[in-house]
């Protein structure tokens, strides 16, 4: 293994990142009523989500790099969405010797409380170069509705 | 072995540094990225002199009116340099890309592989 030199800017500059992932993400709880159940004791790693909505579905996009799609497991139940699955670490390095290993290996879940109700039935998702995408549509009642209030 | 700059000038504002895994065989270095999103038109792999550069683009759709709820995904570009050692041969240069994971295999000069000597 060659020695890396010590970058003390590299590393400043991870942890400043990281501080600011961390920090958006508080306020994403905070603020939305996309809830996320506290899972992180025990897995080990948890994919990175972007979640949006729109008037008709809610979409929900993971990077899940380096499993198969046989691999991922997407339920639904009580309004729940959870999304599972494991990364394995390629066999072929099994018995290599390593020079740098940063990625991530092991299982992992994510579990999110839906704040409307959605078509469970019509629920679509797509995995595409590593990230999951899916679609979940509303059902009519939980889409927000808006009245005109006319000023006599 | 591969020396690797993930920081150079312009990574640190604009690109996004894929994590990656080194690993060494009797007669091939692997490089394995983690690049979520990048297809294989959109990825970019070339050797420089003794410089290996893997750049990739992902787009992700965004529909009109959405409101976002979560947003961890980070946008952009990913860029990542490796320095060739003086055993890699850059004639033999493979990419695979699979589920978002952009594999290189990187064969060996002949005269660097180990040669194993009888003794008579």
């Amino acid at each position: 293994m060659t020695l890396v030199r010590w970058n003390p800017i590299r590393d400043l500059a991870t942890d400043l990142i990281d501080l600011q992932r961390e920090i958006n993400r508080m306020f994403d709880r905070f603020f939305r009523g996309f809830e996320e159940e506290e899972e992180r004791a025990i897995s080990t790693w948890r994919p990175v989500v972007d979640i949006s909505e729109t008037d008709d579905e809610y979409i929900v996009r993971a990077e899940i790099p380096g499993v198969s799609k046989d691999d991922i497991k997407v339920t639904i139940r009580d309004n729940m969405l959870t999304i599972s699955g494991e990364k394995k670490q390629e066999k072929e390095t099994k018995n290599e010797n390593f020079h740098r290993v940063e990625r991530v290996y092991g299982s992992f879940t994510r579990t999110f409380t839906l704040p409307g109700a959605v078509k469970v039935d019509k629920v679509e998702a797509k995995f595409k170069d590593g990230v999951l995408t899916i679609k979940l549509p509303k059902v009519e009642e939980a889409k927000s509705k808006e009245i005109e209030v006319k000023v006599g | 072995m591969l020396r690797d700059r993930a920081i150079t000038k312009k990574s640190f504002t604009t690109y996004i540094t894929p994590p990656a895994d080194l690993y060494e065989t009797q007669d091939s270095h692997m490089i394995f990225l983690d690049m979520p999103g990048v297809s294989k038109d959109d990825l970019n792999v070339k050797v420089i002199d003794n410089r290996l550069i893997v750049q990739g683009k992902f787009e992700i759709e965004k529909p009109k009116d959405s409101e976002v709820l979560f947003n961890e995904i980070e946008k952009g570009e990913y860029r990542r340099e490796f320095i060739l050692s003086g055993d890699v041969d850059r004639n033999k240069i493979e990419a695979k890309l699979v589920n978002g994971v952009l594999t290189l295999t990187l064969a060996k000069r002949e005269e660097s592989k180990e040669i194993e000597i009888k003794i008579n």
